[in-house]
């Protein structure tokens, strides 16, 4: 490790560690106090609600409540304030002594690679209830211009055990809508029990999404699908099934059988996937033990890997012992170089000038 | 600090093994393009479901293209140098 590096690592770890320890602190003193607080409002919210039923009057109380919600919801929680610390005051400045054509952006995504990656069919971006980015790493490798990202897509679905806790829980209410509708005859139809099913926000992919330029230029898309995501992979781009791709075989047994590759042209998909590179998606796939879904659309490389590695992670119950500490984050700056050069898209056989 | 020469001559020699290696990876692509086609062709006219219509179109096996020898050595640029 450079002199200059270790330095700033060691002076980074003692500012670290202090702030961590008085976080820690105030994280205990959390869990024993906002936390009660928050599942005592909610108790409160649901005895007014049902007890305003009875006397309408009662339901002011929630103003009270509402006020002490949005009083405890500026209290930050410590966990994520030592998180914040690390990414937003910590990481950059490592960044900038480890890798300094680097540029680190703690959260965000490309949402115009993430688009055109064909990945995607139209309707995705409007059906998702959000996509998360993180840790989003932007620069150039050998000149090579790269965007990496941690992403994750979540969804809503249904929860059938709290849908059938909430549909006792109606069967139970009914009497009392029934009474409330006997006593509150000239209030007109305000139905108070409502039958559903409860929905949860689930996270159902989380990878890593990798868009660089390309290191042959070419006209046209290529796509490698996993065979086993593409099965349930209801999202897939609407373009795929569309009369303008193909698909193709690859003159390799872990791909063929792993992957469907679809392309706009023949010709121009085995110009873009050379034996090399394919040595280098497969060393990937054996190694990792994953399978990323790639796509090649002009000029352009677009890969996701699926995997729950987790960049630049951050624990409040670690404790920062000196320069040590950053090694993992040390090593995951470098692991995309690494990815860049294992694809050897640094190796231009074709420019422009 | 020293003023070498700006020599055009040497962009030119990189601009030229640029192209070759294009070339060289058109050629190898359209070559496999082209086998992948004929082993899909293969299987398809002794495949049970196709087998009928194969044979009642008179289609016959292709054969994968191999270069030759002489085929498969550095081109000569040397002309180019004249």
């Amino acid at each position: 490790m450079e002199h200059q590096l270790f330095q700033l690592l060691e002076t980074t770890a003692t500012q670290l560690e202090k702030k961590r320890i008085r976080l820690k602190r105030f994280y205990g003193l959390y869990n024993l106090t906002i936390l009660p607080l928050n599942f005592l409002l909610q108790i409160a919210t649901v005895v007014v609600v049902v007890g305003g039923i009875f006397f309408p009057p009662f339901w002011l109380w929630l103003i009270l409540l509402f006020v002490v919600y949005i009083g405890l919801s500026f209290v930050p929680h410590p966990k994520e304030s030592y998180h914040d610390y690390v990414k937003e005051d910590v990481l950059p400045q490592i960044f900038k002594e480890v890798h300094p054509n680097y540029e680190y952006h703690p959260f965000g995504i490309n949402n115009e690679a993430l688009s055109n990656s064909g990945f995607f069919n139209k309707s995705f971006f409007r059906n998702n209830v959000f996509i998360h980015g993180e840790d989003r790493v932007t620069g150039i490798v050998d000149n090579v211009t790269v965007d990496f990202t941690e992403v994750a897509f979540y969804r809503k679905d249904i929860n059938w055990l709290k849908s059938f806790g909430g549909f006792i829980l109606a069967i139970l209410l009914f009497p009392i809508a029934i009474l409330h509708g006997l006593f509150n005859q000239e209030d007109g139809v305000q139905p108070i029990v409502e039958f559903g099913f409860v929905r949860d926000t689930i996270k159902y992919y989380r990878g890593l999404f990798l868009y660089a330029n390309f290191n042959k230029s070419f006209e046209g898309d290529v796509i490698l699908i996993p065979k086993k995501l593409e099965s349930n992979w209801d999202k897939f781009s609407d373009a795929v099934f569309g009369s303008s791709y193909s698909k193709m075989e690859i003159d390799n047994h872990t791909v063929s059988s792993n992957y469907s590759v679809y392309t706009t042209n023949a010709q121009m998909a085995y110009y873009v996937l050379s034996p090399s590179l394919i040595n280098s998606i497969v060393q990937i796939i054996e190694t990792e033990k994953v399978h990323p879904m790639i796509s090649f659309r002009s000029g352009k490389m677009y890969m996701t890997i699926p995997w729950d590695r987790d960049y630049f992670s951050v624990d409040i119950n670690e404790p920062v012992n000196g320069a040590a500490y950053f090694t993992n984050y040390i090593e995951d700056i470098k692991s995309f170089e690494k990815i860049i050069k294992h694809l050897k898209l640094d190796v231009k056989i074709w420019s422009k000038s | 600090m020293k003023n070498y020469l700006d020599l055009k001559s040497f962009e030119n020699m990189i601009q030229l093994q640029r192209t070759l290696r294009v070339m060289e990876e058109q050629i190898n692509s359209a070559i496999r393009a082209y086998n992948s086609n004929v082993l899909v062709l293969n299987d398809k006219i002794v495949s049970i479901s196709t087998i009928v219509l194969a044979a009642y179109l008179e289609y016959q096996p292709a054969i994968c293209f191999e270069a030759r020898e002489s085929e498969n050595s550095d081109p000569n640029v040397s002309f180019l140098f004249r």
